[in-house]
């Protein structure tokens, strides 16, 4: 009853299921191995159905999974929102939003939320740890256009806090990272069609 | 001929869109693999999809906590990765079922008008 698969199959099976785990590269090792792990057992599963051990009708097959690139990319982008979403890490999150951004309004909304709220948070933070080692530049300086985060030389210019912007200026720009990658989630949870348009993108570039 | 093209498109978006509410309604009686998933689609012509659209989308509805996935040694000789709806996939299949009813209702009497 079962089909014994030629060399040849064999071969073309193994070849389509390398170069999946190599396409889908940027996923971590777990979930590609077990992606591909089920894309192996959907292809053993279907051979002994059709009972088609020829050439042929693996080529067929395959043909209708896609190219393992195309696959590769379908899981990497399913997966790719879906992964942003419980993550903190602000990398992630710019890349997610970015590409994202391509696909409509509320991604650019992200990607510059992402962008605008991280930059700040970084500045602050930086600002923050150079203060000690360079007190007389880093700090809250007032001047007649605004503030800024360092001395500017502008007219009328004077600092706010001193010494106490060290612990300020840590907690502002802590909070400015939490509060981005809240409002983050935030967005992609209320966005859901975001998503959706993210998934059909390749689909109206056929 | 660009009408009929729009509408192709269209129905493939729609169809697109539908998906995940029909993965998620195949699970409803108990755990499949996704062979058994696409079969049951493939059942109705017109949910019938592609082989590689629909692992990617099952292994997104698990990472969104809707699906658990268990590997499940077979008679096959090689283990089968089965799914089944968790207790917010169950919660979230009814409210789309829920608001497909309302929706499709909806459509239904504006279509109303077209019947002779």
């Amino acid at each position: 009853m079962t089909a014994e698969m030629t060399e040849e199959a064999v071969h073309t099976v193994e070849r389509y299921l390398f170069r999946l785990g190599v396409a889908m590269g940027n996923l971590p090792a777990s979930e590609r191995d077990e992606n591909v792990r089920e894309i192996r057992a959907h292809i053993l599963d279907r051979i002994k159905a059709e009972g088609g051990p020829l050439a042929q009708a693996v080529d067929a097959l395959l043909q209708r999974l896609g190219t393992p690139e195309q696959l590769a990319a379908s899981f990497e982008r399913e997966l790719s929102l879906a992964r942003a979403s419980r993550s903190s890490s602000p990398m992630l999150w710019l890349r997610t939003t970015a590409r994202w951004a391509l696909s409509g309004i509320e991604g650019f909304i992200a990607f510059w939320v992402a962008v605008f709220g991280y930059s700040f948070g970084t500045g602050f933070l930086l600002a923050g740890l150079l203060k000690p080692l360079f007190p007389n530049f880093f700090g809250l300086f007032i001047n007649e256009h605004g503030f800024s985060l360092n001395r500017q030389h502008a007219l009328g210019e004077h600092e706010l806090l001193g010494v106490y912007f060290v612990p300020v200026a840590m907690c502002v720009g802590s909070f400015l990272f939490v509060a981005t990658t809240f409002v983050l989630k935030w967005l992609v949870s209320r966005f859901a069609i975001a998503k959706q348009h993210l998934r059909q993108k390749p689909a109206a570039a056929n | 001929m660009k009408t009929e093209d729009k509408a192709e498109r269209w129905e493939a978006q729609f169809r697109k869109g539908c998906l995940e509410l029909a993965i998620l309604a195949t699970l409803l009686d108990g755990r499949l693999y996704g062979l058994e998933i696409l079969r049951k689609l493939e059942g109705n012509p017109r949910m019938a999809i592609g082989e590689g659209t629909v692992y990617p989308i099952l292994a997104r509805l698990k990472s969104e906590g809707l699906l658990e996935s268990q590997w499940v040694e077979a008679e096959a000789g090689h283990p089968r990765k089965y799914y089944r709806l968790t207790r917010s996939g169950r919660t979230r299949i009814r409210e789309m079922a829920a608001f497909w009813d309302e929706f499709s209702g909806s459509l239904d009497s504006l279509l109303a008008r077209l019947q002779p």
